[in-house]
């Protein structure tokens, strides 16, 4: 599972960060930052109709249902041995190697939260205020064994709820107490670039 | 890559069905007309990117459907949209009635800060015409909104409706940051008068699950 793009979504659709990583930056070159926009606008009008369509017998039991994401170790973290750069990485606020150690609770109780094709898998994380983060991966299909792909899937969006979890930590540190960042608008913060980037290469 | 643009406004095309409002659309993103009837399904998007005080600013239009079918997210339409421009058709009395209702929808879903334009379209048609310029500029006022006649056929004002609305969300911007700024040194809540949230409205929960 190699993470290709990341994008993040406002609460109101804006597309406010995306990048490609790896082989991804050559295979979608095509697409203009327009395509991206309309992209992220589109999968925030979907998420909002896939809630509405959840049935509403499970949205009546929805105390028995169980949210919550366990917690998977090292996820976008450096191999244990190389510590030597844990001096910069414990700057920000959630100290620790891995920023969070317990199992958390899914704010994205009825939309969509995974998407996959033979080609790609999208995850999608949302927050309690309505931001998505969005990761599009290489596929997670297995090919030709149909036993293990529910299996497959399933470990496949904890880790990538663990991933996005670990970037929205990123972006409270980095985004959020930028003092010359207006809400809702485009990060242009080098930062957070440069910690989501070794994120994303962590996970490969 | 991403760095390209400094702005991202949302701008939100309301207004019943057939009243011109994707053609509208079409003339200012892509300076092209059709006559061809096509009704918008669910949401359409158009990208216009615009030079503003030496910032790139990126006008992301929300092309929503007029027809009541299509209406059932509409309150994440309206979420967090800078501006909101009503349509309505010249030649059409039913659709500037029903303006009132739009703005009902305004009242109920957005932010009351937000940014309100009212077109009137279709106004290269003047033999056919059934909303007389007067009654709909003294409408406009006495909701507090500026208001514009535009023709999507000839292009007329369609740039300026656009523009005029990006150059005041712009400049509210910059008040904004001013009064923030201000807010934080004098530690005073002078600004509260605009309060952002609207406690008349209904419940938003009664009013969309009118569906089995």
């Amino acid at each position: 599972m190699a993470i290709e793009t990341l994008l993040i979504v406002n609460k109101s659709g804006g597309l406010i960060y995306h990048r490609n990583f790896g082989e991804a930056c050559e295979k979608r070159k095509k697409l203009t930052s327009n395509d991206y926009l309309i992209i992220a606008s589109t999968l925030h009008s979907i998420l909002a109709i896939s809630g509405q369509i959840t049935p509403r017998a499970l949205k009546l039991n929805q105390d028995d249902i169980d949210y919550t994401i366990p917690y998977v170790p090292g996820v976008g973290m450096p191999s244990s041995d190389s510590s030597n750069n844990s001096k910069m990485s414990k700057l920000g606020s959630f100290k620790g190697d891995d920023y969070f150690k317990e199992s958390f609770t899914s704010w994205n109780k009825s939309g969509l939260r995974q998407l996959s094709t033979d080609q790609f898998t999208m995850f999608v994380y949302q927050t309690l205020t309505g931001l998505k983060f969005i990761a599009i991966s290489s596929s997670v299909l297995p090919k030709n064994n149909e036993m293990e792909t529910s299996k497959n899937l399933n470990l496949a969006n904890q880790i990538g709820d663990n991933f996005l979890r670990k970037i929205y930590c990123i972006y409270s540190d980095y985004v959020m107490k930028d003092p010359l960042y207006s809400l809702e608008m485009p990060i242009k913060s080098e930062n957070f670039d440069k910690k989501v980037q070794e994120m994303v290469y962590n996970v490969q | 890559m991403n760095s390209e643009y400094d702005y991202l406004f949302k701008l939100l095309l309301i207004g019943n069905s057939g009243v011109g409002k994707s053609c509208l659309l079409l003339r200012f993103s892509d300076d092209t007309y059709t006559n061809d009837y096509i009704s918008t399904i669910g949401v359409d998007f158009k990208i216009k990117t615009i030079e503003l005080d030496g910032k790139t600013v990126k006008l992301q239009i929300w092309d929503t459907a007029g027809q009541e079918r299509f209406r059932t997210i509409t309150s994440s339409y309206y979420r967090g949209s800078h501006g909101i421009i009503i349509v309505y058709d010249v030649t059409d009395q039913e659709s500037f009635n029903g303006v009132k209702m739009w703005l009902q929808e305004i009242d109920r879903y957005a932010t009351s800060a937000v940014l309100k334009l009212l077109v009137g379209n279709k106004c290269d048609l003047d033999g056919k015409r059934m909303v007389e310029y007067d009654v709909a500029k003294e409408f406009a006022e006495s909701n507090n909104m500026p208001f514009l006649e535009t023709s999507a056929l000839d292009s007329t004002n369609v740039e300026e409706a656009f523009l005029t609305m990006a150059r005041q969300i712009k400049e509210s911007f910059a008040q904004q940051k001013i009064q923030d700024g201000s807010n934080a040194n004098a530690n005073s809540n002078l600004q509260n008068d605009k309060s952002n949230v609207n406690l008349n409205g209904q419940s938003l929960t009664n009013a969309t699950n009118n569906c089995c």
